[in-house]
């Protein structure tokens, strides 16, 4: 009897400690559900796990923790002022890439030292790169990047009687006010959309704005949200929502998710969304189409006809208080490779590296038309550890003007003392 | 037998050491709970007042400032219309969910038939985890494939279109916000009144009292205290509505259905401005007290008489 105590005493212990041991070799990724799709397939048709190969050489088990878009911006700080974390790694946005992320990110340039990842940061896209390095330190590896570009469901628009995607504010003006109608079912259709949830008002505006050669913070660093083409960007918005081409409920409704059930016709989105879009039953393979985002006809110079947009990206950086630095920088260095890299490709993640991004856009209508607009666009707003609150101040006054009537240039003229007072 | 009170036997009077231990079990049960409070109540709240005087933001040193975040939140125009739409807002909610509540409970306390069916529908609002909850009506308010314009415009009437002004995604907060708490008011209110003595209702209605004056001044009185603890709970509640803002609306259009607490977490986890968010928790704070304060004092002030001998 005590014979047999003792071995089930040791085999409980060899089991706790082998949990623990397990536990040990666990990562955390923090990200949004894009990661988790793009990095593990998840929710896509034909979804590969870029990361399967990692876990196996390394006996590591990666998780994937999915925030929603305004929880990710709250957790950068949440857990990157912890001493002691169970997450390791994070990915950080250009809404959250500012200089106060040194407070919470490892630097990553003394792991660099002693295992370099290939070609970074030389092979990478300049802008992301360079606002994920604070003093001189690289905090992020770019991962994700992007542009936002028009995306139009082919069959609405053709049985709308819109034969030619647009490429001008009027033209997009006349083929939403189309391609606005109501199904047999009586659902409705709306013609258009940018996404109008508070965080993303700033990239909406942004685009918006470059149709008329507006921007929020020109490449001077000056605040020009109150010029006349953003004052007109902003008038425009409100008609198409006043006269019912874009959603009643703008301020609270996902755009995508209404575009991916066909109850949008078009809609300003990610030019790497073509997997999403195309695992959609209601859209079907093929059923969208990619297009430039339009631009004013006197605005048109050096053979270009088309604007620029918000370029986007995410980057993955090692949280302060993680308990597995050297790993987390193994598995950082793993998804920068050109291995898993072309595995999250193929999920739909454009990456950030060049080569790769030009040659995605040589067979992905999406990618090429993304590339076009990437070389000519920017973040909407540079990096400053008071990015948020310029963010909401915008989110807003855009909402103001647009749903609840507000005089465009007053309202425009205010926001601009108050970004001035932030980033001036 | 005149010796009774002679030889009854006296009763003891505590001695000095089981009155120690008598204390002793009082404060070993007490100190529990106010070490609880003191620990995540009283220290945090200490520690918010301080960081409300401080320009603390993540990732970067604070500094103290004085008054400066209540001075900035007292002058800020958007501020006091987040604070004036609050104290509407709970006004508003608070008795709309009372009127329902005492109106289903005084429906409930007559010989309905099968009662107990209505109860159980009755409480699945308040089963039903509250985000979900807010879901679900997002769904059926939606402009365009929701459930409740499809009734209105199977009728003839003009769709409404919820969510999309100030005025409408205000409405629709408030149709939520009474449709989740309603039912617990109607629950305790329905139990005071089953306990109302049925001689008193009934003398009531031999001295020829109607229906409306047995509800005034028989029903009513016996349940004011049930009514004015749950006045006093949905109030606070009310004060501190998050949840249904930030999933339906998320404060906006604009800030036009943001309340503070909402605007604290905007502040706060939105913006990063720590020290001005604990501002607002403490104007919140403050105003939760003198509301919870009022109401006591109108409830119990009656129940509690001064004694005029």
């Amino acid at each position: 009897m005590k014979r047999k105590f003792q071995v089930l005493a040791v085999a409980m212990l060899t089991a706790l400690s082998s949990t623990a041991l397990a536990q040990e070799k666990k990562l955390t990724i923090v990200g949004v559900n894009i990661h988790e799709s793009s990095m593990r397939g998840v929710g896509l048709k034909n979804g590969v796990d870029a990361v399967a190969e990692f876990e196996k050489q390394t006996g590591n088990k990666v998780a994937v923790n999915v925030e929603t878009g305004p929880g990710i911006l709250e957790a950068l700080p949440r857990l990157g002022t912890l001493n002691k974390s169970a997450e390791d790694i994070i990915m950080v946005s250009q809404l959250m890439a500012n200089p106060r992320i040194a407070a919470f990110l490892e630097p990553l340039d003394k792991y660099m030292a002693a295992n370099a990842i290939p070609g970074f940061p030389q092979d990478w896209v300049k802008a992301p790169v360079d606002s994920g390095t604070i003093k001189s330190q690289h905090y992020l590896v770019p991962l994700r990047c992007g542009v936002w570009i028009f995306w139009g469901n082919k069959k609405y628009l053709s049985d709308q009687g819109v034969a030619e995607t647009p490429t001008t504010p009027e033209q997009l003006y006349e083929a939403a006010k189309k391609a606005t109608f109501t199904k047999p079912n009586g659902e409705k259709v709306y013609g258009f959309a940018v996404r109008g949830i508070s965080d993303q008002v700033p990239s909406g505006l942004a685009t918006i704005g470059a149709m008329f050669g507006g921007s929020i913070i020109n490449e001077k660093g000056e605040v020009v949200v109150n010029s006349p083409a953003m004052v007109k960007a902003a008038e425009y918005m409100r008609k198409l929502f006043a006269e019912g081409i874009m959603p009643p409920n703008w301020t609270s409704v996902d755009a995508d998710q209404m575009f991916t059930q066909g109850r949008l016709s078009m809609v300003v989105s990610n030019d790497n969304f073509t997997s999403r879009f195309e695992s959609t039953e209601a859209l079907g393979p093929g059923g969208t189409v990619p297009f430039h985002v339009p631009l004013q006809e006197s605005l048109r110079k050096n053979g270009i006809n088309y604007a620029g947009s918000q370029s986007f990206y995410w980057g993955a950086g090692i949280l302060k208080g993680s308990q597995n630095k050297e790993q987390a920088y193994a598995l950082l260095k793993y998804l920068a490779g050109p291995q898993p890299e072309a595995m999250m490709m193929s999920n739909g993640n454009q990456p950030c590296r060049s080569a790769p991004l030009a040659k995605l856009g040589e067979t992905v209508a999406a990618n090429k038309v993304g590339i076009d607009t990437l070389a000519i666009s920017r973040p909407p707003l540079p990096g400053n550890p008071r990015l948020s609150e310029a963010s909401d101040a915008i989110a807003v006054a855009v909402q103001n003007i647009v749903v609840n009537g507000a005089d465009a240039k007053k309202t425009l003229d205010t926001l601009s003392t108050d970004l001035k007072g932030i980033y001036e | 037998m005149a010796t009774n009170a002679s030889t009854a036997a006296p009763i003891p009077r505590p001695n000095k050491r089981s009155r120690y231990s008598e204390n002793l079990l009082a404060a070993t049960a007490v100190t529990p709970p106010i070490l609880l409070l003191v620990l995540f109540i009283g220290i945090p709240a200490v520690a918010l007042l301080a960081t409300a005087f401080t320009d603390y933001s993540p990732g970067i040193e604070p500094e103290f400032i004085g008054w400066k975040n209540f001075t900035t939140l007292f002058n800020s125009s958007v501020f006091y219309s987040i604070l004036l739409r609050n104290i509407g807002y709970v006004i508003g909610v608070v008795s709309l969910q009372l009127l329902v509540a005492l109106g289903i409970a005084l429906i409930l306390d007559n010989e309905l038939p099968y009662r107990r069916i209505w109860m159980a529908l009755l409480i699945a609002p308040f089963a039903i985890s509250p985000v979900v909850g807010v879901v679900i009506w997002k769904n059926l308010l939606d402009p365009s494939y929701g459930l409740v314009n499809y009734v209105v415009s199977s009728l003839g009437l003009p769709t409404v279109p919820w969510m999309s002004t100030p005025l409408t995604s205000m409405i629709a907060v408030v149709i939520v916000a009474v449709w989740r708490g309603f039912p617990f008011i109607a629950i305790i209110l329905f139990a005071a009144l089953r306990g109302i003595p049925v001689e008193v209702k009934e003398a009531a209605k031999i001295d020829g009292a109607t229906s409306f004056q047995i509800f005034w001044h028989v029903k009513l009185p016996f349940i004011m205290p049930a009514l004015s603890i749950m006045a006093l709970f949905e109030t606070i509640f009310a004060v501190r509505e998050f949840d249904t803002i930030q999933t339906m609306t998320g404060g906006g259009p604009g800030t036009s259905t943001s309340l503070l607490s909402h605007y604290l977490y905007r502040t706060a986890f939105g913006t990063f401005r720590f020290g001005m968010g604990a501002a607002v928790g403490w104007v919140m704070l403050a105003l939760t007290m003198l509301m919870a304060a009022l109401i006591i004092w109108r409830a119990y002030r009656d129940m509690f008489p001064k004694n005029k001998a």
